[in-house]
């Protein structure tokens, strides 16, 4: 029992790396104390974004479906939407973390039951899946527990129905991802399990966002939705005959005031908990051979007249800053985490705000009917605006910069020691960081023409000036990531997904962005004052920025010490 | 040559002190062997030289340049293996090579020639379109040897070099930094192993706790703790009774 502690303390201080309230010395601090609280300020922040953004789904969801009286479905429908969702998060998260790195490998050498570390590897995950659920399903519980008053006992019911779903689920998962892993040999690597997954993830994000987006369009209509219930004529709770668990799990909280629901689902999350122990009991010896074969390297060697060959034809001289460029631009595009997380979402984004628009639009439009929607919809002015500010943040989502020397960590040591100025060092991040902007103000130009159909020189001023925004976040990226770089990981999710700096970034971009377009709406009638605001006071500012920057990077990255 | 005068260096805001005013002289023309005990102030040292860390105080010197202030001059004359060999794991060998060959201006002809030498000679050549990160330690070791020995650098600094090397390696290492010595090129190495030293160093110098507690010839060891006995004894003598 102790040695099953000691693993899922591990497991916790490792996924989440918290910030803990007592430094090195064991003593709070007000910096530790403060680091805790911007965490805590993040996690409801985004906690927040989330349940704001299910609560009005469901909230309209019952509206509709209470002004013809078959509010109940909200709960049907919670529930197996719901856990659509959280099989594909929980499946994702369980099949890309089996293997984070070669820690695993270490652990599974250690006098620790692997059941055991399965078991923590899988309590850690339970974690943010309960998170995930609670707003997925237990918001749709909340809403409709609050509308129809229900009895105090509907929301424990409501709990243990979370818990008891997010358990089955994350068991369900490791039951279908390892022994997928030890059948395939292609899985048992890192970098295919996070391709496979991220076009998953992709896929589902795309999916849920048309779904939300057709179901946001059908409350314009509820005779819709009324047409398609009554197409079947049973009794609500009969309809659900042929899935008796559903069935079941309605029930309870339909009929919560009767407390044998409560008794009868403490028993069933008892039940599971101890089944899902002894499914992780049963899958430990197979888990236990994925980790110990997993990134197994096959190197490709070439014989000698091809290594001649190969040799003769690959050596060639670059400039010190092309060297440099092409070393990030290859470190952060090979590596699936850094690709997938950072200049990816120039492609995913507008494929996403694509869909989200089609729909907004009405799901019968067509392309010219969208574009004389918008065109009809926004002033000249604000069609400019619209499309300076998508450009700007597509250019400056990617992450590049802000993670630029996080990123390398370790390897800053040895690159100092190379016979190359600090400021080529850091103008190659920005290049890399600006090569990817330059490719989102194009999307946003191309969005200009497409969509508004504004004329070229307007064109011109949608792409020069997203430019010069996408340069200005790029540069306030160096910034951060040079004053506050993330310095000691072991695992490149923690450089990326788990950067603060990526996350302040991100915050800072739709802040700035969301001021700057609500001011161009309300005040910016004439495109000279747009220019102004836009083009010529953030290109002052980048400048300024950009000539304080290097001495400033060139100075930190000589105190620096890895 | 490399010199090293009152050499200071602390770490955690001056709480840990690492080195303490170290002076220190590595010549042209010689293999300078650098030993100590695991947290000695080894690869702080080395790191000094290179440029990636900064002294406190005291005055370092690379053929002349001294740093901080000429250090991208003392920097181009330095060829650097680092104790940790996982650098850039999704580049390729050869893009390795061609990367620290750009950053020191090396020209096509002679990048080519020294490639093909170097990668044959450590038997590498045949993963070169490979990538780093699929390479063994031994082989990543031997990738940054060849890295450092690209621009034919007149100072090689080596930090723990014959760690995960395979004998044939470490063969051709050895005999690498005594041709380089006997070219009148400074070869400066920290290691622990003793045999190694003992073998194929001209001069030692032996650090314990941040300060230097020895500098000279083997011989000179011998005759000033008046034994004839291998290095490794006089090593452990030193290290445990020395300033204890």
């Amino acid at each position: 029992m102790k040695n099953l502690i000691a693993v899922l303390r591990f497991y916790f201080s490792t996924f989440y790396a918290l910030p803990a309230l007592k430094d090195s010395q064991g003593k709070v601090s007000s910096k530790s104390i403060l680091k805790l609280l911007g965490i805590v300020v993040l996690a409801v922040y985004f906690g927040g974004s989330f349940g704001f953004l299910a609560w009005q789904l469901y909230a309209n969801l019952y509206k509709v479906f209470a002004s013809i009286g078959i509010q109940r479905l909200i709960l049907v429908y919670a529930l197996l939407y719901g856990s659509v969702y959280i099989i594909l998060i929980s499946f994702v998260s369980s099949f890309s973390t089996i293997y984070t790195n070669e820690m695993e490998a270490y652990l599974s050498t250690l006098p620790v039951r692997s059941s055991f570390l399965l078991t923590g590897k899988a309590a850690a995950l339970a974690v943010p899946e309960f998170l995930f659920t609670l707003i997925i399903m237990g918001t749709a519980f909340i809403v409709y527990g609050m509308n129809e008053q229900a009895a105090w006992l509907f929301y424990i019911n409501g709990v243990l129905i979370l818990l008891l779903v997010t358990l089955l689920i994350v068991t369900i998962s490791y039951c279908i991802s390892i022994p997928l892993l030890a059948m395939g040999r292609i899985f048992r690597n890192r970098d295919v399990t996070m391709i496979v997954m991220g076009f998953i993830v992709m896929f589902g994000v795309l999916y849920l966002n048309t779904s939300i987006n057709r179901i946001l369009a059908f409350t314009e209509d509820p005779a819709k939705i009324i047409s398609m219930l009554q197409a079947s004529n049973e009794t609500f709770l009969n309809l659900l005959d042929a899935f008796p668990p559903l069935q079941f799990i309605v029930k309870s909280l339909l009929d919560a005031a009767n407390p044998v629901y409560v008794f009868l689902l403490f028993m069933i999350l008892a039940a599971v908990l101890f089944l899902s122990f002894g499914v992780f009991t049963v899958l430990a010896p197979l888990y236990q051979r994925v980790i110990q074969g997993f990134s197994e390297q096959y190197i490709k060697k070439m014989n000698r007249a091809q290594s001649v060959s190969f040799l003769r034809t690959n050596t060639g001289r670059q400039s010190p800053l092309m060297a440099l460029f092409l070393r990030e631009f290859r470190s952060m595009n090979r590596e699936p985490v850094y690709f997938l997380n950072g200049p990816f979402i120039i492609i995913l984004l507008p494929v996403i705000l694509g869909i989200s628009l089609y729909f907004s639009m009405g799901d019968q439009g067509s392309l010219g009917e969208i574009t004389t929607l918008a065109r009809s919809n926004f002033t000249p002015v604000q069609q400019v605006l619209v499309s300076i500010v998508t450009g700007a943040f597509l250019g400056s989502a990617t992450s590049i910069t802000c993670t630029s020397l996080s990123r390398d960590a370790k390897h800053i040591g040895y690159i100092k020691t190379l016979p190359v100025s600090s400021s080529l060092y850091l103008g190659a991040k920005l290049i890399h960081g600006m090569l990817f902007g330059l490719i989102g103000c194009l999307v946003a130009a191309a969005v200009s023409i497409v969509l508004f159909q504004v004329d070229e020189p307007l064109v011109v001023l949608v792409l020069a000036s997203s430019f010069v925004l996408t340069l200005l976040f790029n540069v306030l990226g160096l910034y951060i990531d040079t004053v506050n770089p993330q310095l000691r990981w072991e695992n490149p999710v923690a450089a990326m997904k788990q950067n603060v700096n990526a996350v302040i970034m991100m915050l800072l971009e739709m802040l700035s962005l969301g001021a700057l377009g609500f001011a161009g709406f309300m005040w910016v009638k004439d495109l000279g004052t747009l220019m102004l605001i836009l083009l010529t006071l953030p290109l002052v500012v980048t400048v300024v920025l950009l000539l304080l920057y290097f001495p400033l990077g060139i100075g930190t990255l000589r105190r620096l010490e890895v | 040559m490399i010199t090293l005068q009152g050499v200071s260096k602390t770490y955690n805001k001056n709480k840990t002190k690492a080195l303490d005013s170290i002076n220190l002289t590595i010549p042209d023309g010689c293999i300078f062997g650098f030993l100590g005990p695991n947290g000695a102030g080894k690869t702080t040292t080395i790191k000094l030289i290179t440029g990636a860390l900064e002294a406190d105080s005291g005055t370092i010197s690379v053929d002349g340049h001294e740093l901080p202030g000429a250090s991208l001059a003392a920097r181009q004359t330095i060829g650097y293996v680092p104790d940790n060999p996982e650098l850039f794991s999704r580049l390729k060998g050869i893009e390795f090579l061609n990367f620290i060959a750009d950053l020191y201006g090396v020209d096509r002809e002679k990048r080519q020639r020294a490639i093909d030498t170097y990668t044959r000679r450590f038997e590498i050549a045949d993963v070169m379109s490979a990538r780093v990160g699929s390479y063994s330690r031994g082989m990543k070791q031997k990738l940054l040897i060849c890295g450092s020995l690209l621009p034919d650098p007149q100072n090689w600094i080596l930090d723990e070099p014959l760690i995960g090397l395979d004998p044939q390696a470490a063969f051709s290492l050895k005999t690498i930094m005594r041709e380089r010595a006997q070219a009148g090129k400074c070869v400066f190495f920290s290691t622990h192993v003793m045999e190694v030293a003992e073998k194929i160093c001209d001069q030692l110098a032996i650090i314990k706790k941040g300060e230097i507690v020895f500098t000279g010839t083997l011989d000179e060891l011998r005759s000033i703790k008046g034994k004839d006995s291998s290095l490794e004894s006089l090593f452990l003598e030193l290290v445990e009774n020395e300033g204890a």
